[in-house]
């Protein structure tokens, strides 16, 4: 328990460096010097020292949005298994849980987008609306085939200690198929390239950088903090599949699952280097390509798990 | 309320009504949350619910595999769906700026129509972070229509709302604990109001606002076979166009489809119209003939 305490405090205070990986390999690709690893924690102490500005537009939801966002990732993060390590809470049916304390987030974050009464703002609210319900179907569609795999509903029946190996085992080549699903999910989720672009200028093309235009100071500097931790939550998902052994001694498992970690976040920095963001009348088909992935995983899963 | 105070039905012509209605905005939150089955509220745990049936129908070998999956799928699509479409409603109503005469001049009276909406939204929050008792109660009712029903143990489903209720007030605290900080945070630190950011273009009025419309206008695009779209807007031409209008109707697939069938058999109930012709005397007449009718029969 204490343990899992501890791990959950280390993901939080190391999602923002992690972050800062992405920057990073993005700046190598460029052929630039990459900003210092620490970047993020300057940015949030930074913003931290400020004070705010608030539209005159906005009601008391403006000021619950960046509160209500980190607090549900914070949650969620508490039924992540880190490292295979089992994880705070964890009860029968927490991967639905988990899933919906995100949409409450999500329902916060465009609530005080629109209350800000600009119209960028409302279309990137509108998009942050649209692509998550394919996720979230997509997200459902992995979960009927875990469920099927291991006849449980939470995480940690998924992700901690040798279960992902048993997966594997299972079934080995769909899980290949949900492990691009999930990177897809990543992606869209968290507003990355090809989805959205979290460095672009214009806010007419943006998603979640649209729609935090208007906060400020302390509450831009929870937000942040909310977004690197579940981008966090999502790649550990994805590190614990590429990596699911469990070895002897915690330490190396931990040293090597960040490793699987720092891979995931490498991954979708060259994402981000090598294809543009595409068109938003594009996205919702990118985005179902994980809906379809995680389908076929089903469908093959059928003839050969009974 | 809103329609009361305000006249309109269109929620294109409201907005920013949370200022002047801070406690039917807030109910009406309340509720979309509840709608939408977001945690600490009800709707979540009939959602929680209703996933556990359909992923327990998976591992049972009764239901076909297909139906489970339909059944998981589409509620997942629904509940995203209800967040776009709710998400919609009070953005577009109770938040922004006031987009017409009627929105700016609202005011919240009248405790007669608060305090149901308070009551109810209140229930909302109750039910949501302590289900058990109304589960049960739920279950007693499920237990007088089918017989066999009343031997269901009640077990799992106490260990189930033991949990919703455990996680929602560790979710509750986790958000109270982040407030507490955020106080810290800002204080003494300067708090300056202004306008929303216009990306740089000062003259910003309430009619660019985004509106309902062009909020779920890519989705309706996304499922425009489920919803199709009617436009009248006649195109922007030349140098000094002339005024244009613009005007959308969705149709409601459901309501199109089923209007086939019930034609015909409205057309045929109105060829029977004048059974009903309000003589008292033959209407007792009516039940005369049914009784004796019946006493053959039974």
């Amino acid at each position: 328990m204490i343990e899992s305490i501890i791990l959950w405090a280390l993901a939080i205070m190391t999602a923002p460096f992690f972050s800062a990986l992405i920057l990073n390999v993005k700046a190598f690709f460029g052929g630039k010097k990459g900003p210092p690893f620490l970047i993020n924690y300057y940015t949030l102490i930074k913003l931290f020292k400020k004070g705010s500005v608030y539209s005159r537009s906005t009601t008391f939801i403006f000021k619950l949005g960046p509160i209500v966002s980190l607090s549900t990732v914070l949650t969620a993060l508490m039924f992540l298994p880190i490292a295979g390590h089992t994880p705070i809470f964890s009860f029968n049916g927490d991967v639905i849980f988990v899933l919906y304390l995100l949409g409450l987030g999500r329902f916060f974050t465009i609530a005080a987008a629109m209350d800000t009464a600009s119209p960028f703002e409302g279309m990137g609210a509108a998009r942050e609306a649209f692509f998550p319900i394919i996720c979230e179907a997509s997200m459902f569609m992995i979960l009927i085939l875990f469920y099927r795999l291991t006849n449980e509903l939470q995480f940690s029946a998924y992700f901690s200690d040798n279960n992902p190996l048993e997966l594997w085992k299972t079934a080995g080549s769909p899980l290949i198929f949900i492990v691009m699903a999930f990177f897809i999910i990543l992606l869209t989720e968290n507003s990355r390239v090809p989805v959205d672009d979290p460095a672009t200028h214009l806010e007419l093309t943006m998603i979640h950088e649209v729609m935090v235009l208007d906060h400020s100071g302390p509450d831009l500097a929870l937000i942040e903090l909310g977004s690197f931790c579940k981008l966090f939550l999502y790649s550990a998902f994805i590190a614990r599949l590429i990596f699911p052994f469990n070895l002897e001694n915690i330490y190396l498992t931990g040293g090597v699952f960040v490793g699987a970690l720092i891979l995931v976040y490498i991954a979708t920095g060259i994402m981000e280097s090598v294809i543009a963001r595409y068109r938003m009348d594009k996205v919702p088909h990118f985005v179902l390509t994980s809906f379809a992935l995680a389908l076929f995983a089903i469908v093959i899963t059928l003839e050969f798990v009974k | 309320m809103v329609l009361h105070k305000t006249g309109t039905r269109s929620i294109d012509a409201l907005g920013g009504l949370l200022k002047k209605m801070k406690l039917t905005g807030t109910t009406f939150i309340i509720g979309s949350l509840a709608i939408c089955g977001l945690p600490p509220f009800n709707g979540f745990v009939s959602e929680f619910f209703v996933y556990l049936g359909g992923f327990n129908g998976i591992s049972m070998n009764g239901t076909p595999f297909v139906i489970s999956l339909i059944a998981i799928v589409s509620l997942a699509i629904i509940g995203g769906l209800a967040l776009a479409c709710f998400t919609k409603v009070v953005g577009v109503v109770f938040q922004g700026e006031p987009r017409s005469q009627a929105a700016e001049n609202v005011n919240e009276k009248g405790i007669t129509m608060l305090i149901p909406m308070g009551v109810l939204a209140v229930f909302c929050t109750v039910i949501g972070i302590f289900p058990e008792i109304f589960i049960r109660l739920a279950l007693k009712g499920v237990s007088t229509l089918i017989p066999g029903y009343s031997q269901i143990s009640l077990v799992s489903f106490v260990e189930t709302t033991g949990n919703i209720t455990r996680y929602s007030a560790i979710f509750i605290g986790v958000l109270i604990i982040i407030f507490i900080i955020r106080t810290l945070l800002y204080q003494g630190k300067e708090i300056t109001q202004s306008g929303t950011w216009g990306c740089g273009f000062t003259q910003p009025t309430a009619k660019m606002q985004y509106t309902g419309m062009s909020y779920s206008a890519s989705i309706l695009e996304f499922f425009k076979p489920f919803a199709p779209l009617r436009e009248n807007h006649p195109a922007i031409e030349g140098r000094l166009p002339e005024k244009t209008h613009y005007h959308s109707h969705i149709d409601d697939m459901a309501e199109l489809h089923l209007d086939k069938i019930t034609r015909p058999i409205i057309f045929l109930f109105d060829k029977l119209r004048w059974i009903q012709h309000g003589d008292i005397h033959l209407y007792i007449g009516y039940i005369l003939l049914a009784i004796i009718l019946l006493l053959f029969f039974v």
